[in-house]
């Protein structure tokens, strides 16, 4: 039931972002023809941007959870009608060692995606953006032999090593945030994220405690919080391409 | 929106997102139990005026459960009245049966005490990485004495983290 509610949720998910889109398209498209008979609106172009961004939170999660290290990239260009690819990869490890557990992984992920700007803009140079976003992730892990120790005060404490797995982890997730651009270029932001995990049963044995990318691997559903600072490159931008005019019959 | 409502607001959420990071911590707590108790329940048999047997659960008046073989050879249970009908009782993470010295009252002759032997299988099973790995147990099969305890009746032999099974009924007479 869970698993239904959770596919469910995240296709639900997708078809809200695309029928966001195609409303807005529909929105455009109707405010166009009734303006078709007052004046003829001109096709903006914004251009192109290619961004790259660097998560500055998981430096401050590396420094705050000492059983972790994480580092995340992103890069992300610039389509049309406010829509933006989006791959985002990184790499991270995790040292487990507690008296009943211990082992250590090692993982690297890539997710792909979108993301929809919903915040009009002030003029041809804005790309602030507030938005939301949809990725599909996947990570490669790589987890040690791990050892436990179940401790019975009463019959006496036993303890065995579970062997060592690579594992891959597939992931849905669900995001939004903003990105503000401070100096020409360069901006920074966050991403609030909603993760689903796929497919648990495959992490079941010994799900990892932590796969970069993805958060706690023994959890079906993680939130997580990215801080981004970006630089984008642009070219061919703020060009005002007028729409041919009607032919007169 | 205007340049400054955005700064506000991007900062409005960045504290409120900064929050999530600073929760965060090294190990979740453990909110289950570590070892998995077998579920003992008390029950007796009552002979009618009209001859019938009824059943009846009981808490016992003043038990004492031991196990047998232990490393700490502790007492779970000793002469506490009102223990309720029900007896949690943890078997043994090093072995695949164990034994418990069982007697319904401290004031009973040694005579009446008994001995319940259960085997089993053990299966190691990952609880969360907050709790780290657990047995849990397949009942197979339970011997036990007669001197006060009249019968045993394995009712559900799966001995996992669910505390609302009452996995045996032992019937005990003469109390």
């Amino acid at each position: 039931m869970l698993n239904i509610s959770k596919y469910t949720f995240i296709i639900f998910s997708f078809l809200l972002v695309f029928s966001t889109q195609h409303l807005f398209a529909q929105a455009a498209a109707d405010s166009s023809s009734t303006e078709d008979s007052t004046e003829v609106k001109p096709k903006i172009n914004y251009g192109h941007q290619l961004a790259f961004s660097f998560d500055l939170a998981q430096l401050e999660y590396n420094n705050l959870l000492n059983y972790r290290k994480g580092y995340e990239l992103a890069a992300e260009y610039y389509m049309k009608n406010e829509l933006y690819l989006v791959a985002e990869g990184g790499w991270g490890s995790s040292n487990i060692s507690y008296t009943d557990l211990a082992y250590t992984t090692q993982n690297n992920f890539f997710r792909l995606g979108i993301n929809r700007s919903l915040l009009e803009r002030n003029n041809l140079k804005d790309w602030d953006m507030m938005f939301i976003g949809l990725r599909l992730g996947v990570a490669f892990i790589d987890r040690s032999p791990g050892t436990y120790n179940i401790s019975d005060t009463l019959w006496g404490n036993s303890s065995g090593t579970v062997p060592g797995k690579s594992l891959t982890a597939y992931w849905a997730e669900v995001t939004g945030g903003m990105r503000l651009e401070l100096y020409k270029g360069l901006y920074i932001g966050y991403n609030i994220r909603g993760r689903f995990l796929m497919d648990a049963k495959a992490l079941k044995d010994l799900p990892p405690q932590f796969i970069a990318g993805y958060g706690k691997g023994d959890k079906s559903s993680v939130f997580d919080f990215n801080l981004y600072l970006t630089y984008g490159i642009r070219w061919h931008r703020n060009k005002i391409t007028p729409e041919p005019k009607a032919k007169k019959e | 929106m205007t340049n400054k409502n955005r700064f506000l607001f991007f900062v409005f959420l960045l504290v409120l997102s900064s929050a999530f990071i600073a929760c965060q911590q090294n190990r979740d707590p453990c909110l289950e139990p570590r070892i998995q108790k077998l579920f003992m329940g008390a029950y007796a048999t009552t002979d009618t005026p009209i001859g019938v047997i009824t059943i009846i659960s009981v808490s016992l008046p003043s038990p004492v459960i031991a196990p047998i073989g232990s490393n700490s050879g502790n007492t779970l249970y000793y002469g506490v009245a009102s223990q309720g009908h029900t007896f949690a009782l943890p078997l043994s993470t090093v072995s695949d049966s164990c034994q418990y010295f069982v007697q319904a009252d401290t004031t009973f002759a040694p005579i009446y005490a008994d001995t319940l032997s259960f085997y089993y299988q053990r299966q190691l099973d990952f609880l969360s990485n907050a709790c780290g790995y657990t047995y849990f147990y397949n009942l197979q099969k339970i011997n036990t004495t007669n001197h006060n305890i009249d019968s045993v009746i394995l009712e559900n032999p799966g001995v996992t983290t669910n505390v609302n099974v009452e996995h045996i009924k032992v019937y005990f007479h003469n109390l």
